[in-house]
């Protein structure tokens, strides 16, 4: 039995996911905390956004595939006397969630595509272009240069002359059928 | 499928005295041996490309220096590069207010995304061909010096069959000196035969071209102020494989890589090295999974499995479970011989006597009905009494489960038991030579193959 | 060595006229766009995406658990759509991989943790080994084994595989016993 007090702070932690209208967020994608999710986006079912140490906000025109998940987590080695105000978790613009990746960077750019399984840590910065590919796990601290690819289990790096491809056709149809099959999440009247 | 079925713990021993998992040995039905990779012979049977599955007669890909014609790989990560299309807008030259989009295609790689746009070969209008080719820059150097190794080869050839001519023709000569039997006509061959082999040494000498040597010096020119002047721009720079995946250009800047076709894998076939015949002839098509010719040894002799494994303890007596199976359409009868000697680890106690297994059903699993097992009698009071040898624990079709008493001996290594097996073999097709009308049913004949298992370590 | 039973809670498992054996705990959406051959067992916290497109799936297949069978997606001339996915016969498919292949052929063994890419395409009797990831519109030929992260031919299967795999894909599916929650 929840008690009035458990039952509204569990209103307000719902109230606190915001949808812009256009976004296709799944009811079956797991979203907990301060989460602002940009027009366009397209959440797949069972991603999971959690924001736990701080709001996390996601701008358009993004695909978050399945068994995603991004997360603001605290980071393991914080002391809790240096208790400063929390970070939010900024992702940009036109950027792809492979299937089974992991994010907890606290900055991600635009047109950015992150592989199947992948991880990112909280220090890494991801510009713009970048790709992340399959299996690679970053953690290096400071941000990786504009149009960079790192791909192989030797992490082998090359610079790209153009971004990737954007998914906007993907994107279209995603947002097309994706209504015909799942339930999805009511955006919130923000003026953002 | 070692992995989920875990066959490399029974190991057979065939012909050459390899032992090796039952998967990979053949059967020789002629030799009426066991057969494995190393004692067979090996062939190449057909070419294709492991990209677009298009099969290559054998002169082509000789032509082609097994590359296809079709494929690249990329030159960055040796992935296949696809092709892909985009629009281009373009405006007529006539008209400049018509606006037209064409379809222009270029390579890219899946993995690096390395594009052929990266190294500035133009998009082309055609989907698939249309990428020049790189020539070597060392090409015709390297033609001409194998010209020259090729006219000198021819000549010392010629030198070698001149002596040959020459022995051969005082033979003649004395021949039609003293033996000829049929008189002007032969004596005439004969000397045309001479004249032939007298004029065959002069218009054998070609004018071998000389080749330009190249001259060895000292002097090497000086490094290119460059490197010292201008900063070192990584992503620019090659890496080693990179580098050499094209030694003839050995580009040490990232627009210098071009792609290169892709190599054809082979299909083989396997021979017997003692009786020539085929063991494995797969078929012509690369993307077919069928056998025109496929004796292997799990379709003749009996599959030895491991079934249950208890706990096993130095020196203690434990009870082992192994699965016997029959792969032929008629009863099989085996008789199983422990081997105590290294490098079995182990004390092995087998069931003694005949062991039949039955045929193989293969509409058993279309068919509800149990197999009968009455005719077999495996006798359930036998087990109680005879409770010093081991016995059988269950059948259930082709397979049959038969119990073995193991004393490891070894606390170390795992434990490791040896044993013949030995069954009746039918030979089911028949053999061209013998008559038909005197055999009737195909004769059987004993074999015997040792089998090594694996039983994992022992507990402390 | 013989595959030992694996025990499954009979709630746990829905079993369908034709044997397919699926877990309720799995996520399988738009369930009508999904085909199902056959004594086939989808194991627990799959996601199948029949929603994007068709997904056929063979008789005596194995789908480990967690494992996220995802049609891939394919720009047309004349626009855009997922590309329908087929598995074949007798594939064993390990756990934790990420199939986004446009077809597998029958007789595959696809190990764990694996990542297919888009497009790719496995013909049969092939194998994948575990962790590698098989970069998009790879084709895989025949009897080849693949390792590696990228995915390369680094052996050769037996030429009996095919009755290989029928026999430990069958024997899965006979091992696969539904035990009884003791209450």
């Amino acid at each position: 039995m929840t008690t009035p007090s458990q039952r509204s702070r569990k209103v307000s932690q719902v109230q606190r996911v915001k949808i812009s209208p256009g976004a296709v967020v799944c009811v079956e994608a797991e979203i907990r905390g301060d989460v602002t999710i940009g027009a366009r986006t397209v959440v797949h079912p069972r991603a999971c956004i959690i924001a736990e140490a701080g709001p996390i906000v996601i701008g358009e025109s993004n695909l978050i595939e399945e068994q995603v998940l991004i997360i603001n987590k605290k980071p393991d080695d914080a002391s809790p006397s240096k208790d400063d105000k929390p970070e939010t978790l900024v992702i940009g613009s036109n950027n792809v969630f492979e299937v089974g990746c992991r994010c907890e960077s606290l900055k991600i750019g635009d047109h950015n595509v992150i592989e199947a399984k992948a991880a990112i840590g909280r220090d890494t910065e991801l510009t713009r272009g970048n790709v992340i590919g399959a299996f690679c796990e970053i953690t290096s601290h400071g941000a990786l240069p504009e149009n960079t690819i790192i791909y192989g289990d030797k992490y082998e790096q090359r610079r790209q002359y153009e971004k990737p491809p954007d998914q906007t056709l993907q994107l279209d149809f995603l947002m097309k059928i994706l209504p015909n099959y799942h339930r999805l999440k009511k955006s919130t009247k923000t003026d953002r | 499928m070692a992995s989920l079925l875990q066959f490399e713990k029974v190991l057979m021993k065939c012909s050459c005295d390899i032992k090796s998992p039952i998967i990979n040995l053949y059967f020789c039905k002629h030799c009426l041996k066991l057969r494995c990779g190393r004692c067979v012979s090996h062939e190449v049977d057909s070419y294709s490309c492991p990209n677009c599955l298009e099969n290559m007669p054998s002169a082509e890909a000789k032509l082609k220096k097994n590359r296809c014609a079709n494929c690249l790989d990329c030159p960055s990560c040796n992935h296949s590069l696809t092709t892909r299309a985009t629009s281009v807008a373009l405006t007529d030259s006539q008209s400049p207010d018509k606006k037209m989009t064409k379809k222009v295609y270029y390579l890219a790689c899946g993995l690096c995304r390395w594009t052929s746009r990266d190294i500035g070969l133009g998009d082309k209008e055609t989907a698939s061909g249309g990428w020049e080719e790189h020539d070597n820059p060392h090409f015709e150097r390297l033609n001409e010096l194998l010209e020259f190794y090729h006219q000198l080869a021819i000549k010392e050839k010629n030198e070698r069959e001149q002596k040959k001519f020459n022995k051969r023709r005082t033979y003649l000569r004395l021949q039609e000196k003293y033996f000829s039997p049929g008189g002007l006509a032969t004596r005439r061959k004969a000397s045309f035969l001479n004249a032939l082999s007298s004029m065959a040494p002069k218009t054998d000498e070609p004018e071998i071209t000389p080749v330009k040597l190249i001259e060895p010096k000292e002097e090497v020119d000086p490094l290119p102020s460059k490197y010292y002047t201008q900063p070192l721009v990584l992503e620019k720079v090659t890496t080693l494989a990179q580098r050499l995946n094209r030694p003839e250009f050995a580009s040490s800047q990232v627009e210098g890589l071009y792609p290169r076709h892709k190599h054809l894998v082979i299909k083989r076939s396997q021979r017997c090295r003692e009786c020539e015949h085929n063991l494995s002839k797969p078929e012509y098509n690369p993307s077919s999974i069928k056998f025109k010719i496929q004796l292997v040894a799990l379709h003749h002799i009996p599959d030895v499995r491991i079934y249950l494994v208890p706990k096993l303890y130095q020196a203690k007596e434990s009870i082992v479970t192994i699965l016997l199976s029959n792969p032929s359409q008629e009863k099989m009868e085996t008789e199983l011989e422990a081997i105590n000697e290294p490098p079995s680890t182990g004390l092995l106690t087998v069931p003694e006597g005949l062991l039949v297994l039955a045929a193989k059903d293969i509409t058993a699993e279309f068919d509800e009905k149990t197999a009968d097992t009455s005719e077999f009698k495996d006798n359930p009071e036998k087990k109680s009494s005879e409770t010093s040898q081991g016995h059988i624990q269950f059948r259930s079709g082709h397979k049959l489960g038969v119990l073995f008493k193991v004393t490891p001996q070894t606390s170390d290594s795992d434990v490791v038991v040896c044993f013949k097996l030995k069954y009746k073999y039918h030979n089911t097709s028949p053999s061209l030579r013998t008559p038909v009308e005197d055999e009737e049913k195909p004769d059987a004949v004993w074999l015997e193959h040792e089998v090594e298992i694996n039983l994992g370590a022992t507990s402390p | 060595m013989e595959l030992n039973d694996t025990f499954y809670m009979k709630a746990e498992f829905i079993e369908t006229a034709s044997g397919n054996k699926v877990s309720k705990k799995s996520v399988l959406c738009g369930s009508q766009n999904i085909v199902l051959n056959g004594k086939s067992i989808i194991c627990n916290d799959c996601i199948v995406r029949g929603d994007l497109a068709n997904v056929r799936i063979g008789r005596y297949c194995v789908i480990g658990s967690r494992t996220v069978i995802r049609p891939p997606f394919k720009k047309f001339s004349k626009g855009v759509a997922f590309f329908p996915l087929h598995i074949g016969d007798h594939v064993f498919i390990d756990e934790d991989c990420i199939i986004n292949a446009a077809q597998i052929g029958s007789y595959v063994h696809i190990g764990k943790n694996c990542v297919i890419g888009r497009r790719c395409v496995l013909k049969e009797c092939c194998q994948i080994a575990d962790n590698v990831y098989l970069p998009p519109e790879t084709v895989v030929p025949p009897f080849t084994v693949i390792t590696g992260n990228p995915g390369k031919p680094t052996g050769e299967l037996p030429e009996c595989t095919q009755d290989l795999m029928i026999d430990a894909t069958k024997g899965f599916y006979q091992h696969f016993v539904p035990v009884q929650e003791v209450k």
